[in-house]
């Protein structure tokens, strides 16, 4: 019930509001646990509470329900002129915890891409042989959330595999409205919705073949993701293969420091957005790496300091011929309450965009995680 | 506890906080999908679809009289007849005869050209027998100097409002309604003023108010000072005005609008597939029409072309459909220009699978009383055909990612 209740969240705000979202399928979103999100992301392949790997949920203990919301502050900057704003987002709802002695299983609603965005636009149009200025506003709201249900198979005390199967929903709503100075013309304002369904499968596994050192890898692919309008098919994109690998080593039991690769295939729908007018996709490729260092051995959950950084580039290019890239700074805690029945994780994060030489964006947000464990 | 509600006040912060998403940018540079597409496109109205009918509002139904005085819209004289007035009085339930003070007549300036000054009104007592059909040449033959009554100079300062003559010669008073007209009067009007102009008065079926007819007087063998003096009034009962240019043989391969009993002309279209689309946004739709002659009518009396649509196209009497007009003004100015009228709302009725017929009357507002007398080109001129300019806005493709 909880799960279901964040799901209608997640799939209505689970989305953050870019320059850089303005392409395609938007922007991917890290759907990260507030943990993984204070370690830069870093240690997200080995989070149970994170929907990356469907093996990680091999380290859940006991049922596990967790959300994390976020606020974004930022500052955009184009050719055009500098805006602030701000906006909250549902990144990851999910609900996991072992089925049997080998077996755990999770479900999670997450964030995938975000198409969320507002764009303020003056033009000029020559129309009856007039030069009419116009005033537009293109307001995008929703994106591609994915929802998995995964389990996870633990071979060994060293080594367990996951499987994930996954369903790529979610809806976008567009409102362009238009005025024009002279008041002959009637404003327009145009309201469509899409709604977005594909397939996925995702694998994984999670070793530690040396004490202290966990491995992780994981591969998932995606099938054409299908858009609807008013329950016909317009078309198709295809959707990229995911492929993602991640180390972690603890030197002690204070420290514990993470790192990942992912690589997704975005390219694979260049094709098909270039010949619906678009710029295309890129291949992108992400890294990041966080550390989690703890008081006490003995009392780890009790306001540890995360840190992490993270690099990614972004595969839909927001001008022709650009690649944009972010990078981001995380810090963050967390605390365990009720005999480690209730989390609460805190991050704060710095994000800078940037795409070619006109393109800027600065981010600065704030996550915020509770975990239940009853 | 504390910690679940802090918490709980995180969480609702967080969510709570206002949005603002809207960042600058411009096309084609930032718009995903592209910008949508503004086009224009023309449609003539269908080939011989279009005529003139005659007879709408008809001589009783004017909402003001028109006087001119060497205006280029036309000469119009204006008149009125006031029923018979009482010759007695009745004072403490006791009818007397009187004898008259003065006599006002009152008539309601509805329009002026506010630049010209000097303006005149010049009464006359014309005949009692003139009606609707009585014509231009009758009504200018009448208005001689012999039948002046008498004369108000309106003063400048005076936009609209009562013009009020006051007679209290004793032997204008005696004369005013001979003995023979048995207390009827008709007064006629023209108008001097320092250059061509004219103006409009208040008719009966307009709302400024009729003409009105006031006798003060005091009634005979009462000794009551406050009781002696007395009123007899009266309001018009019938008006009109004539004019010089009247459509009396309209061209059938024109199209005419307004006049007394008025002109209107119905025109036919037929839209292109493209509009019917409602996908498409129609954000302007502008009838234009060439005039055959040039436009013209009173300075700061404006007037407007009407266009309706109908519920069904049955000619002349097709009936008008609601939520479905526009009006475009008529140059102020002496104008040979097309006239554009807006009528969006009637295209948007026309679109759609149970869309309105694409057929529109056009009139003259206001209906029978502007000095306006457009006419306009047909769909039989080599030239000047009424059309229909559309602008509409493609849908936008940024719904497709």
């Amino acid at each position: 019930m909880v799960l279901g209740a964040f799901a209608v969240l997640a799939s209505r705000a689970a989305a953050q509001s870019s320059e850089f979202g303005t392409r395609a399928l938007g922007l991917p979103v890290a759907a990260l646990s507030a943990r993984a999100q204070g370690m830069g992301g870093g240690a997200s392949m080995f989070d149970p509470d994170v929907a990356l790997n469907p093996s990680a949920i091999w380290l859940t203990q006991r049922a596990t329900a967790t959300f994390s919301v976020r606020h974004f502050w930022r500052t955009s900057e184009n050719p055009f002129g500098t805006a602030d704003g701000n906006d909250t987002q549902f990144p990851l709802v999910m609900v996991a915890g072992p089925i049997g002695a080998r077996w755990d299983f999770s479900i999670s609603v997450s964030a995938y891409t975000d198409r969320t965005f507002a764009l303020a636009l003056l033009d000029t149009l020559s129309i009856r042989g007039q030069d009419v200025a116009v005033h537009d506003t293109l307001i995008s709201k929703g994106g591609v959330n994915d929802i998995q249900g995964a389990v996870a198979f633990t071979v060994s005390r060293n080594f367990a595999v996951g499987i994930g199967l996954h369903v790529l929903t979610g809806t976008n709503r567009f409102e362009y409205r238009r005025a024009f100075s002279d008041s002959s013309y009637v404003p327009v304002r145009n309201k469509n919705e899409l709604a977005f369904s594909g397939p996925g499968i995702s694998a994984g596994f999670s070793a530690e073949p040396i004490r202290r050192v966990r491995l992780a890898g994981m591969v998932r692919w995606d099938g054409d993701l299908g858009f609807y309008k008013d329950s016909t098919k317009l078309s198709e994109i295809p959707m990229p293969l995911t492929f993602a690998a991640g180390v972690q080593y603890a030197p002690n039991d204070r420290l514990t420091i993470a790192g990942q690769g992912l690589y997704r295939t975005w390219s694979t729908a260049d094709a098909s957005i270039r010949s619906r007018g678009g710029l295309g996709a890129d291949n992108a490729a992400e890294g990041s790496f966080g550390l989690e260092w703890t008081r006490s051995g003995r009392s780890v959950y009790k306001f540890p300091l995360r840190a992490g950084v993270r690099y990614a580039q972004l595969p839909y290019p927001v001008v022709t011929g650009s690649n944009g890239s972010e990078v981001q700074l995380s810090l963050g805690t967390g605390f365990r309450f009720s005999g480690n029945r209730g989390s609460v994780d805190f991050a704060i994060e710095r994000a800078w965009r940037n795409d070619g030489q006109d393109f800027h964006e600065k981010t600065f947000m704030f996550t915020f995680g509770v975990g239940i464990r009853p | 506890m504390r910690l679940w509600i802090g918490f709980l006040v995180s969480v609702l912060v967080l969510a709570g906080c206002e949005e603002e998403l809207t960042v600058p940018g411009q096309c084609p540079e930032l718009c995903p999908g592209g910008q949508p597409v503004v086009l224009d496109t023309i449609v003539l109205a269908t080939q011989g679809s279009d005529t003139a009918f005659f007879g709408y509002s008809d001589r009783t139904a004017i909402s003001s009289l028109l006087v001119s005085d060497g205006l280029e819209a036309g000469e119009a004289r204006g008149w009125v007849r006031f029923p018979q007035r009482s010759d007695s009085v009745t004072v403490g339930g006791i009818v007397r005869s009187y004898k008259t003070d003065s006599v006002v007549f009152t008539v309601n300036l509805v329009v002026r050209d506010t630049l010209v000054d000097g303006l005149k009104l010049i009464v006359h007592r014309v005949p009692l027998t003139w009606d609707t059909a009585t014509t231009f040449t009758d009504v200018e033959a009448a208005l001689t100097e012999a039948a002046i009554i008498d004369s108000v100079a309106v003063p400048d300062t005076l936009k609209t409002g009562a013009i009020r003559l006051v007679i209290t010669d004793s032997t204008t008073l005696a004369n005013l309604i001979p003995a023979g007209d048995s207390g009827r009067i008709a007064l006629g009007f023209r108008i001097r003023a320092d250059e061509p102009t004219g103006v409009r008065l208040g008719a009966l079926a307009g709302a400024s108010g009729a003409a009105g007819f006031a006798t003060y007087v005091k009634a005979d063998s009462v000794t009551d000072s406050t009781l002696v003096q007395q009123t007899v009034s009266v309001s018009a009962v019938a008006n009109f005005f004539v004019r010089n240019n009247d459509v009396v043989n309209p061209d059938v391969d024109l199209l005419y609008i307004g006049g007394v009993p008025s002109y209107r002309s119905i025109m036919r279209f037929e839209l292109p597939a493209i509009i019917k689309n409602t996908d498409v946004r129609l954000i302007r739709a502008t009838l234009e029409l060439t005039p055959e002659v040039p436009i013209t009518g009173l300075r700061g009396d404006p007037a407007a072309v009407s266009v309706s649509g109908v519920t069904k196209d049955i000619g002349a009497k097709s009936p008008p459909a609601q939520a479905a007009s526009g009006s475009g003004l008529l140059p102020q100015e002496t104008s040979s220009e097309p006239v554009g009228i807006d009528m969006r709302l009637i295209v948007e009725r026309w679109r759609g699978l149970s869309g309105l017929p694409q057929t529109i009357m056009i009139g003259l507002a206001p209906d029978g009383g502007s000095f306006f007398l457009p006419v306009f080109k047909s769909t039989r001129a080599a030239v000047g055909k009424p059309r229909l300019r559309l602008t509409y806005m493609l849908p936008s493709q940024v719904e497709q990612p």
